[in-house]
């Protein structure tokens, strides 16, 4: 994303802090510049790996960094642990939506929707600090 | 922010953001429908995998003594999800 500007914030690691994230993605991203499905599916999107991260990722952080980077084109979201154990969402187990309703089992929704609504999604993970990264078209 | 208003005539209003933070308080709400009803979702702008999971919960309760949800009023991206997840065939919606 050469040429983008980036802007970053710390919230804590806890499900309280996504109103905060909310409103810190429609602060830096320009009023109109996704389009309403296009918000609706980056705030999803953040929502659902922030809460991965605040659920399963085993480590001693207590705070992700949020870093929104948008160019003329995109916008892309990192969420970064800086001290976590890895867990790669584009490798989670594909949910099976189709099962009638007494088979249906918790867990791996959000990642299914992640992924069929998302323009991408991305992960590193290096020296215990992990990336997940979502990116959404401009329109 | 999510409002929850139970009416008169049995039917469950949904008003704001149903998002993971939200999922404690509607949790205590929703545990409390014993009855097949309607919810209007008409003032509902969005909802996350957490608040699917609470209303799949509730449905499967409903469904297993012959009873279940009826969502209406879902604006095109909570459809959207709704049918990704392939809740279109768990929930009647309208």
């Amino acid at each position: 994303m050469a040429g983008s500007a980036t802007t970053s914030r710390g919230f804590d690691k806890s499900l309280g802090s996504l109103a905060g994230i909310f409103s810190f993605l429609d602060e830096v991203l320009p009023h109109g510049s996704l389009g309403e499905r296009g918000r609706f599916v980056l705030h999803l999107a953040v929502e659902e790996l922030f809460t991965n991260m605040v659920k399963y990722n085993a480590g001693i952080s207590r705070r992700i960094e949020v870093r929104i980077a948008v160019d003329n084109d995109y916008v892309r979201v990192d969420l970064v642990d800086p001290d976590t154990d890895p867990f790669d969402p584009s490798q989670w187990p594909s949910v099976d939506v189709g099962a009638p309703i007494a088979e249906r089992r918790p867990g791996g929704l959000g990642l299914h929707l992640v992924r069929a609504m998302a323009d991408g999604l991305d992960y590193h993970y290096r020296g215990r600090e992990m990336t997940v990264s979502v990116t959404q078209h401009l329109e | 922010m999510l409002e929850i208003t139970f009416s008169e005539d049995g039917t469950i209003r949904l008003r704001g953001r149903f998002d993971a933070s939200q999922v404690e308080s509607a949790g205590a709400a929703f545990c409390g429908v014993r009855d097949s009803c309607t919810v209007d979702c008409s003032e509902l702008s969005y909802i996350s995998s957490a608040g699917l999971g609470l209303l799949f919960a509730t449905q499967r309760r409903l469904v297993d003594s012959g009873r279940g949800l009826r969502l209406i009023n879902l604006n095109p991206h909570i459809r959207e999800v709704f049918r990704i997840a392939g809740f279109d065939r768990v929930f009647e919606i309208a």
